[in-house]
């Protein structure tokens, strides 16, 4: 049997970062620009609609634990292989 | 952390990323507004990129990795027999159907 790339991705709990990307690095204050998100930040967080077979998947780059290193991966770094892609609710919750 | 913890994950050998920002799940319309956690998701996606199998569960239930597989595997037999389908049921080592009218009724 061919290996098949699994993918996961955790949200977790915490949605922090978010308001972080909004705020900018911590310390950065003062400055409205660094305090406005791009506008195309704000559409990448719209809720979008499920995507449906057919539909080619949408490429992303995310951090990862891979082994015992983290590193950024990206969904067309498996280009060629068969993947899956499974979303959790929330780390040391079963598959 | 999940992986150093846990005796089972420390054995995951596929990537596992965090998506903080939820920018991804949302992307996927897995994310849920309601409590601000994913819904199960899972997406099987070919070498070309395009989207095979979409399966969502809600949170407190687990998926079914054997089914999984079996999809996987109906694909890829299918993939690599153009014009033929992996009928109901259809685990590995069955044969395939043909298509068309003269099948019609027969599985």
């Amino acid at each position: 049997m061919k290996r098949i790339p699994l993918l996961v991705t955790v949200s977790l709990l915490f949605m922090i970062p978010l308001q972080a990307q909004v705020l900018g690095p911590c310390g950065s204050g003062g400055d409205d620009a660094a305090v406005k998100p791009p506008e195309t930040a704000s559409s990448a967080l719209d809720l979008k609609p499920v995507p449906l077979p057919g539909q080619q998947a949408i490429d992303f780059q995310l951090p990862a634990v891979v082994g015992d290193d983290i590193k950024n991966i990206k969904l067309s770094d498996y280009d060629g292989k068969w993947r899956v892609l499974c979303f959790f609710p929330a780390a040391f919750t079963f598959v | 952390m999940w992986k150093k913890t846990s005796p089972t994950v420390k054995n995951v050998e596929y990537p596992i990323a965090g998506d903080p920002s939820g920018a991804v799940s949302r992307a996927y319309g897995v994310w849920n507004p309601g409590n601000g956690l994913n819904q199960r998701g899972r997406f099987i996606i070919n070498p070309q990129g395009t989207i095979m199998g979409v399966e969502i569960l809600t949170g407190p239930v687990g998926r079914n990795v054997d089914e999984l597989i079996r999809q996987i595997k109906a694909m890829q037999e299918v993939a690599k027999n153009p014009g033929k389908a992996a009928p109901a049921g259809w685990q590995p080592g069955d044969d395939l159907i043909g298509t068309g009218k003269d099948f019609i009724g027969k599985y």
